[in-house]
């Protein structure tokens, strides 16, 4: 019985080991990434992003590429947040416009691959407002990245 | 009100623009299992003053949020939306009433509108209920407003500054079955101050008009006592005093009634681990209830109760603080809640007008990876009848009252006036989302225990009368106080 505390502790971390890993993948080994955010207020117009909502974003997305590489990806979000609703406790708020994806180092107009987004994001408190509620898209965004990046990019030839 | 919402709402839905109208849905979810040996309903308290986990019931909401004209930002083109809330607490195999729609309801309705989107100002026509935030760890929202009401209100949204005016109609939400009309009007200002500084103030008040003719409106029984309406005799002892005398029955006189709510809100935050503060109080003095039925000897006479029930108060304080002890790796929240309810009319019974209750709920959730989290709960409530004893602290308390004396008589339950509750929780958390006390969705395996000072302290199937003592008690050992109870549950909650 003394030893069931221990024994228990040991188990259930190595069960928690067992679950698969959140770590970003690197999927632009030989480049880094450089983003730029840009948001639409509720009179249309556009602005860029305060500078710290876009460090944050720099550096959620930083991880797809290679710090030390030459900046040849460039990701660009076009976004807007919209209140939705409070439901139980949080308050709902929308994430919509578009991301793309720019593979080449040179400024070009046209992206290599982009995506229309809408995602519902959810703020524990009313004073928040639309840069939280992009704070909050980022774990959404990341994957809409990943897939567009890996949608953009060609497939690594299989190991096996 | 209702019956011309839903009107135009299936006009609108119906007509050639509605093929163009685009549409967001949102919602909620919580679900779980929680297995109860011992004799329980699976939840592990009585209600969420110990804290909301475990002690709440499935439930589920859908949001949707149709636009009906939507406005190109920037255009300068006028706006129009409607909000459809339907919500319920069953989900079949997990509860009692096996998910049946008849649990549901449609909670919210309304049309929102605004001249441009650049505008700060809209305009609010149908359900009107408002309100500032909840406290998370009890699931309860102190400031809310117009929980009852169907009406129209202005808005106004801006960064600092947020407004509600609003009038409409309370009679179906508060007696939907004896509508009379209940003006109701009031609104909310929230400021905020700074960006880590909110304050917010909010009210309401209803009246509703004496209407003599009208059987649905208030009136009030002369000569009434408490004590004879709790006892079901008021007929009985009139008749007892008036021997054949149903036709002396004193008649109803017409009168109005009033009601009101205040509100306060205060948030702070942004200041060293502490993310955020938020304080709401709530007074209010609680619309009187209308009417009862009594039946004596095949006579039955309606009792009117507007004024033995027009001084019902409460008042309530709720704060909730949310902190990063250890970013990225240990959060707590720690919420309070205080509250007083007060009967002016009614110093012979115990009820839920006439209690004191004090809680506080600390949870720690603490990190081991992003998505892999465990959660610990510690609460501790004291609810206090200010009527007498209402609680029963052991098995056979049931069989005495007002201190331990028989009294087949009393108007008192049990031998206890305070119930003393500590729940403690614990388990794993699973977020893919990442780390955060309210992130979801969130997969949990939790146990939970908690100690009460009242015998048998949740909702359970055990006997509670004497004369089913001898069928379902065959041995007297069996006959043992139950003060701890413990559940294990697995569940899931997401919003979307």
């Amino acid at each position: 019985m003394v030893l069931m505390k221990p024994i228990c502790a040991v188990l259930f971390l190595l069960l928690s080991g067992c679950l698969p890993k959140t770590s970003l993948p690197v999927l632009l080994p030989e480049s880094s990434v450089a983003t730029e955010v840009s948001l639409q207020d509720n009179r249309g117009e556009w602005a860029p992003a305060s500078q710290e909502l876009s460090g944050l974003f720099q550096e959620t997305f930083a991880a797809f590429g290679e710090a030390s590489a030459a900046p040849k990806a460039r990701l660009t979000f076009e976004l807007s947040a919209r209140y939705f609703s409070q439901l139980q406790g949080q308050h709902r708020w929308t994430v919509s416009g578009s991301v793309s994806l720019f593979l080449s180092s040179e400024d070009s107009a046209e992206p290599t691959a982009s995506t229309p987004v809408e995602l519902a994001v959810f703020l524990d408190y009313p004073h928040e407002g639309e840069e939280e509620a992009l704070q909050a898209a980022l774990p959404l965004l990341q994957r809409e990245v990943q897939d567009l990046i890996q949608g953009a990019t060609p497939t690594p030839p299989s190991s096996n | 009100m209702r019956a011309c919402m839903f009107g135009l709402a299936a006009a609108l839905l119906a007509s050639p623009v509605a093929e163009a109208v685009d549409a967001d849905v949102g919602g909620y979810m919580r679900v779980s299992t929680r297995p109860d040996f011992q004799g329980g309903d699976g939840k592990l308290g009585y209600w969420n003053l110990y804290g909301r986990l475990l002690n709440e019931t499935p439930w589920v909401a859908l949001d949707s949020r149709l636009n009906l004209l939507e406005a190109t930002p920037g255009s300068g083109q006028s706006w129009a939306a409607i909000h459809a809330r339907v919500e319920g607490g069953s989900i079949l195999n997990a509860d009692a009433n096996g998910g049946a729609l008849s649990q549901m309801r449609l909670s919210q309705l309304y049309l929102l509108s605004g001249s441009s989107t650049a505008s700060p100002w809209e305009w609010q026509l149908g359900t009107l209920h408002h309100w500032t935030g909840d406290l998370g760890l009890y699931d309860m929202r102190p400031d809310s407003l117009f929980d009852r009401t169907v009406g129209g209100a202005v808005r106004y949204r801006s960064d600092r500054v947020n407004a509600l005016l609003a009038v409409g109609d309370s009679g179906y939400g508060l007696d939907a079955e004896r509508y009379n009309a209940v003006l109701t009007a009031g609104g909310r200002l929230r400021v905020r101050v700074t960006n880590r500084l909110e304050v917010g103030l909010g009210g309401e008040g209803r009246y509703e008009p004496a209407s003599p003719g009208n059987v649905n409106a208030p009136y009030l029984t002369p000569d009434l006592d408490m004590e004879s309406v709790l006892r079901g005799e008021v007929l009985e002892n009139f008749l007892a005093e008036n021997p054949d005398g149903e036709l002396l029955f004193p008649d109803p006189v017409a009168t109005d009634a009033r009601s009101w709510v205040a509100t306060g809100y205060l948030g702070f935050g942004d200041i060293g681990p502490l993310n955020w503060n938020s304080t709401y109080v709530r007074a209010e003095r609680l619309h009187p209830e209308a009417q009862t039925t009594e039946t004596y000897n095949g006579t039955s006479t309606t009792l009117y109760l507007t004024e033995l029930t027009d001084e019902r108060t409460m008042w309530m304080l709720g704060n909730e603080m949310n902190l990063t002890l250890w970013p990225q790796a240990l959060d707590a929240v720690w919420g309070v809640v205080l509250g007083r309810h007060t009967d002016g009319d009614n110093a012979v019974a115990p009820s839920d007008h006439a209690r004191e209750y004090a809680s506080t709920v600390l949870r720690l959730q603490a990190y081991l990876r992003p998505d892999v989290h465990v959660l610990f709960e510690n609460s501790f409530a004291v609810e206090t009848s200010t009527n007498g004893n209402a609680y029963r602290n052991s098995v056979g308390s049931i069989f005495q009252s007002q201190d331990g004396i028989q009294d087949d008589r009393g108007l008192e339950f049990g031998d206890a006036d305070t119930r003393q509750t500590w729940q403690g929780k614990a388990g794993i958390v699973l977020n893919p989302l990442g780390p955060g006390v309210y992130v979801r969705p969130s997969i949990r395996l939790l146990y939970g225990v908690q100690v009460s000072s009242q015998h048998a302290a949740w909702g359970s199937s055990f006997i509670d009368s004497q004369n089913q003592y001898d069928d379902f008690y065959s041995d007297e050992d069996l006959l043992t106080d139950r003060h701890i109870h413990q559940v294990v549950a697995l569940e899931a909650e997401a919003w979307f």
